[in-house]
């Protein structure tokens, strides 16, 4: 395997889609969920929980931004150096795992999500081999097509965010106090899982050689995180205001039940749209995922991009229509939860030591020269 | 047969009878109108050969047959060359190059006992002089449109263009039926990489014969699967001639009534040049009207199948009544009801488009009025789809281009199946299936969803929308061309307060 990829100029993109790539991959099914979830832990200051998240999210971030600039090369050739060949290879591989085990949760969430709102007789089988054909389709375009994948799919399901504007308008201020109730431990716990739903930005480690100017990934990425966390910030006081503490403990997609209120003369119901038009928003997470798992396991072994797909697809159709109860999907989301937490937000700063070694040798290497 | 004219110096010189049947059995296989008249002034004999519907038969007379009987001299080949005043004569040594000039319109007049042959080509042209537009015709702006003769076609771009950086390429493709393809683009505005890649497809094209225009973008386009024109087929010389400096390439073909424009992207497809001859803000909002009415013709029809099939919670209590009252008489599922209505629409169309145009709009009236009401009546569908049907199929009839305006039209078939069978996660596995198809599409290698992605905002002005020109004095990035700038901006004027 080679540690440093030259790549040709017309397949590199610019910094500034970042953005919108790396905020595409994080908000996905989970976001429906997710104000209930951190509500649960840390009741109504759950923003607080949010926002020491968001501080630990840019510091990763900031931290993978620096090794990847140590080393001017992906996650791969950073640990074929770093730990050697065996070890690197093995490191690589359990990306590889982990990359997949986020796949496959992200299809599962979604079926779940279709069967329980409009289907709740259509097959798992059959809603996967929807996506996976769409998956499989973008992603034998590579890298650009699911980066414009991500652009493109951002902009046509935005616009759903306004339509919050009216539960905006029935929020009770006092559903907010009083602040700093809750103890730490209840605010750690809110932390954790807010983590686990800003997981994604693991794109920056694979896609980092594809990137036109390179000074500029930090920045871009950094703005990334600030509009995820806005997002996620913002959606979550609206629920914790909208709703009743009781009522938002018992609404399982707090966010859905927010677009049902809505009601525009020719729509009544808008949650039925908003769950279809889900696809467009776990559209680009799953493409950008299938091409990260197929990317890696050509990087790491040296095998074909298509045939990593092929496999890869056929697994997570299998996976999809035997475990479909609910019970599997909730454990399995935490699963990948806990394994984000540390190949996710840990890995970074285990490489933090080795990168300002590389810099060092680096360093000296020129002042001899 | 034609063995026996192989490249053969030793020829000529020969008897005129010798070559007369030569020609006239070996080379024309005793085509009737193969004229050879043999004359004999003073002791020289001579033979003028030509096809009599090929050529002028006039001129033949005023300036070859006349000339020589009158003078008093002796001619021979030179002299035939120089003192004939008919343009572009040749010698011929060889029999084969004869026949091709004669079969091509061209006399061929050789003296007994000389060492060639000397032809003129005095072609007789029946062609269509230019015409107004039908296809793409304009409200407001220039009427005349490419007609088949590639020289009138090179005439009209050349006088709209006079600038000595309008370069035309020469390529004649075609093994049986061989044409004359020109490649045509302003030297100083077009990238070189997109002239070098057409240059490319257009040596590599090897075809029988080349056809038509549309035909020829078939054979050199990025993708062939696609439903998506990738190469834009006009007819319109303003058009061409405003895409060439905008720095694309043309390409104008022989006996074909339309040139060829690329690069594209999928907003061009939306775009007129009447656009840029109303004012801004008219060429804005029509332009965007367009756009609206493309993405309502692939979703009204589709998304009441899947309202009414699956999700009728969403449909509000107010027209949920009408809607059942209107519905109650139909006997088939949303799906068939809306199928049978867009195939019939489309019968509609189809028949209009072939029958000559006087028959044609009474089959409009008839097809339209009388059937439409006969068929909500006979209860086959409701008056709320007639609507949506009738409104989806207005908005694809607004695509300036014609073959985009039929792609989208064809898209609406798969749309509807889909939302039939699967409700909105059908609509919009659709939806998600286009968007992707067309990030995968490239035209001449660029991309064809420029300046959406890649994003190009500065693009954004002359394809979406429309700013005044002296504001706009960028070329199209996407096109990457030598020459950015369209013109240098003007002077700032001093903002004044408000004038007292």
């Amino acid at each position: 395997m080679k540690n440093q990829l030259s790549i040709s100029e017309d397949k590199k993109f610019k910094a500034a889609y970042l953005i919108l790539a790396l905020h595409t991959l994080q908000i996905g099914v989970g976001i429906a969920g997710f104000p209930r979830l951190v509500y649960m832990e840390a009741k109504h200051d759950a923003w607080i929980s949010i926002l020491i998240a968001g501080v630990i999210l840019h510091l990763t971030v900031a931290c993978i931004v620096f090794v990847l600039r140590s080393y001017e090369t992906d996650l791969h050739g950073i640990l074929n150096m770093a730990f050697g060949k065996v070890i690197g290879k093995f490191f690589s591989t359990l990306f590889v795992l982990y990359f997949a085990v986020m796949f496959f949760s992200v299809l599962v969430n979604y079926i779940e999500f279709v069967q329980v709102f409009i289907f709740p007789k259509m097959s798992s089988f059959f809603v996967a081999i929807l996506i996976l054909m769409l998956v499989w389709y973008a992603v034998y375009g590579g890298i650009r097509v699911a980066i414009g994948v991500s652009f493109l799919f951002f902009f046509s399901s935005v616009w759903m965010v306004l339509l919050l504007s009216k539960p905006l308008t029935m929020i009770e201020p006092m559903n907010y106090l009083p602040i700093f109730e809750s103890d730490m431990k209840e605010i750690f716990s809110g932390v954790l899982i807010s983590s686990y739903s800003l997981l994604g930005f693991e794109l920056l480690w694979v896609v980092f050689p594809f990137i036109y100017d390179k000074k500029k990934v930090g920045l871009h990425s950094q703005i990334s995180m600030g509009f995820t966390i806005f997002m996620v910030l913002g959606l979550t006081l609206i629920s914790i205001g909208y709703f009743s503490p009781r009522q938002l403990e018992e609404k399982v997609w707090p966010l859905l039940s927010m677009f049902k209120i809505i009601s525009i003369p020719a729509f009544e119901r808008f949650d039925i749209l908003a769950v279809a038009l889900w696809l467009l928003v776990i559209l680009p997470n799953a493409i950008l995922l299938g091409w990260m798992v197929s990317y890696s396991c050509k990087r790491a072994h040296g095998l074909k991009q298509k045939h990593c797909l092929v496999v890869l697809i056929i697994i997570a159709l299998l996976l999809a229509s035997i475990f479909d109860d609910r019970q599997f999907v909730n454990r399995f989301t935490d699963f990948t939860g806990y394994l984000g937490m540390f190949f996710g937000f840990g890995f970074p700063f285990l490489l933090l030591p080795f990168a300002i070694i590389h810099r060092m040798k680096g360093k000296k290497q020129n002042d001899k020269k | 047969m034609r063995r026996r004219f192989r490249r053969n110096a030793s020829y000529f010189p020969c008897k005129i009878d010798q070559l007369e049947t030569d020609l006239k059995d070996g080379f024309f296989n005793s085509l009737p109108n193969f004229v050879a008249k043999k004359f004999k002034q003073d002791s020289q004999k001579y033979i003028v050969m030509y096809i009599s519907y090929m050529v002028e038969e006039e001129q033949i007379y005023k300036y070859v047959i006349d000339n020589i009987q009158r003078s008093q001299k002796k001619w021979d080949t030179n002299t035939l060359i120089n003192e004939i005043s008919l343009k572009d004569g040749e010698k011929r040594t060889n029999i084969k190059d004869i026949g091709n000039d004669i079969l091509q319109g061209s006399v061929a007049i050789y003296i007994d006992g000389e060492d060639s042959c000397v032809t003129y080509p005095v072609p007789k042209l029946i062609k269509r002089p230019p015409e107004k537009a039908e296809t793409e015709s304009l409200i407001f702006g220039p009427k005349i449109a490419f007609s088949e003769s590639l020289t009138t076609n090179l005439n009209i771009v050349h006088w709209r263009m006079d600038n000595s950086n309008l370069k035309s390429e020469k390529f004649i493709i075609g093994n049986e039926l061989p044409s004359e393809i020109r490649l045509i683009y302003l030297s100083d505005i077009a990238e070189p990489d997109i002239v070098k890649e057409m240059r490319r497809r257009l040596n590599k094209l090897e075809t029988d014969d080349v056809l038509e225009s549309s035909v020829l973008t078939q054979y050199i386009e990025d993708n062939s699967y696609s439903l998506f024109p990738q190469l834009h087929v006009t007819e319109l010389p303003d058009r061409f001639c405003y895409e060439l400096k905008e720095g694309k390439v043309g390409l104008l073909i022989d006996k074909s009534p339309s040139g060829v424009i690329a690069p594209t992207t999928f907003l061009s497809f939306f775009e007129s040049t009447e656009d840029l001859y109303t004012r801004w803000n008219m060429g804005t909002f029509i332009r965007l009207m367009r756009l609206i009415g493309m993405f309502l013709s692939i979703t009204l029809t589709p998304f009441y199948v899947a309202a009414l099939t699956f999700h009728y919670e969403i449909i509000p209590t107010a027209l949920l009544v009408s809607l059942g009252h209107s519905r109650s008489r139909v006997p088939f599922p949303p799906v068939l009801e809306a199928l049978i209505l867009e195939f019939f629409l489309e019968l509609i169309r189809e028949a209009g488009a072939r029958l000559p145009t006087k028959v044609g709009q009474t089959m409009g009236i008839v097809g339209g009025i009388v059937v439409g009401q006969a068929i909500v009546q006979a209860g086959f569908t409701s008056n709320i789809l007639i609507i949506i049907a009738a409104l989806s199929a207005l908005a694809s009839f607004t695509i300036p281009s014609y073959l985009m305006s039929s792609a989208v039209r064809i898209l609406r078939f798969p749309l509807i199946i889909m939302s039939g069978l699967w409700g909105f996660m059908g609509l919009f596995f659709c939806y998600a299936f286009l968007l992707i198809h067309l990030l995968k599409q490239q035209s001449m290698k660029r991309p064809y969803l420029t300046p959406i992605f890649p994003f190009r905002p500065r693009d954004l002005d002359n394809s979406i929308i429309r700013l005044p020109f002296l504001q706009s004095n960028f070329r199209a990035y996407s096109n990457s061309p030598k020459d950015t700038k369209r013109f240098k901006e003007p002077p700032k004027t001093n903002k004044t307060d408000i004038e007292e």
